[in-house]
């Protein structure tokens, strides 16, 4: 099955769902319209979207209905079986730039026809992406790379960039707190320090 | 480098205090300064080690005038503590820039001796 899919898509033959079908699409209404019969029916309510995808089948008798709704052969549909797809039919991933350019699509800058049904991971399938396939996405080692980068340049900075600790003498503490860390009186040194200010 | 490096002045050790005498090139002295608050008082408003310097009555002042006044009605203490840390960090950088001249002019003397002996 998966391979015939494959093959459609790759050769721009029309694969059967009808994702987008007529009855969905209308003319557009004024707006005052739309707002005056909103107010009638008693204002806004959350619109169900009709191809919105529902749950995903557990009986072959929901298999099957799902398959109806998206208006694929029963054989042919086939689910994400972990369930975070809910009932979208699963395709098989092929990337924009993977696809035959000899075949008359109807749209031809996305090679896609009228009808076909449009893959979960689209948004990255195009070819305004990089290759899916060629370029598989992050993983651990360049994740470690890319926040060591970021956390190298900042601590060179850090270290590039001078303290001005080197530009003045030490902090002048009375007593060099002599009494205060503890010291007995008797053998507190003798510690002066001075202002600028010359002496009357 | 060599030469070039030995006929250069020694960078002061800002490690360290002043090394010369604090009072010399003032004829008349230098006024000392002066530390206000006592050891009681510190101990009293439990003030760290780090901040028992010489601007620590005025420490004490922040610290008191925000337990009576609350946190951030203390404006005027702050302002005087920073200004009076300001004016500690300008002594250090006065010390530092008075260690480096003294150093020069030891450096200078010593080279003008070592050119008289050579003369001679």
């Amino acid at each position: 099955m998966a391979s015939r899919l494959l093959s459609a898509v790759r050769h721009g033959q029309p694969v059967s769902c009808s994702f987008v079908s007529t009855r969905n699409i209308r003319t557009t209404t004024p707006y005052a319209v739309s707002m005056l019969k909103t107010v009638i029916k008693g204002g806004f309510k959350p619109v169900k979207i009709p191809y919105a995808p529902g749950t995903a089948p557990r009986t072959e008798e929901e298999r099957i209905a799902a398959a109806n709704k998206y208006g694929m052969p029963p054989e042919d549909y086939q689910c994400d079986p972990t369930g975070t797809q809910g009932d979208y039919p699963m395709f098989p991933k092929v990337p924009n730039v993977q696809r035959s350019e000899n075949p008359a699509w109807d749209f031809s800058d996305v090679k896609e026809n009228y009808g076909d049904a449009i893959h979960v991971d689209s948004d990255w399938l195009g070819a305004d992406t990089l290759d899916g396939y060629r370029y598989g996405g992050f993983g651990v080692w360049e994740n470690f790379k890319s926040y060591g980068t970021l956390v190298g340049v900042i601590f060179a900075f850090a270290y590039l960039y001078p303290t001005g600790d080197d530009t003045r003498l030490p902090k002048q503490y009375p007593g060099n707190l002599w009494l205060d860390r503890g010291g007995s009186p008797e053998d507190a040194p003798v510690v002066k320090h001075y202002t600028f200010e010359p002496a009357d | 480098m060599s030469a070039a490096g030995e006929s250069l002045p020694p960078k002061p050790d800002y490690t360290s205090p002043p090394s010369f005498d604090p009072l010399f090139g003032f004829p008349k002295g230098r006024k000392e300064r002066v530390m206000i608050a006592t050891k009681e008082q510190m101990d009293a408003a439990r003030v760290p080690m780090k901040y028992r310097d010489y601007c620590a009555h005025k420490w004490i002042n922040v610290a008191q005038c925000r337990v009576e006044n609350g946190f951030l009605q203390c404006t005027q203490a702050e302002n005087d503590y920073i200004k009076c840390q300001y004016e500690d960090m300008m002594i250090r950088f006065k010390e530092y820039e008075r260690e480096k001249r003294l150093l020069a002019r030891e450096h200078r003397l010593k080279l003008k001796a070592a050119q008289e002996e050579q003369l001679e």
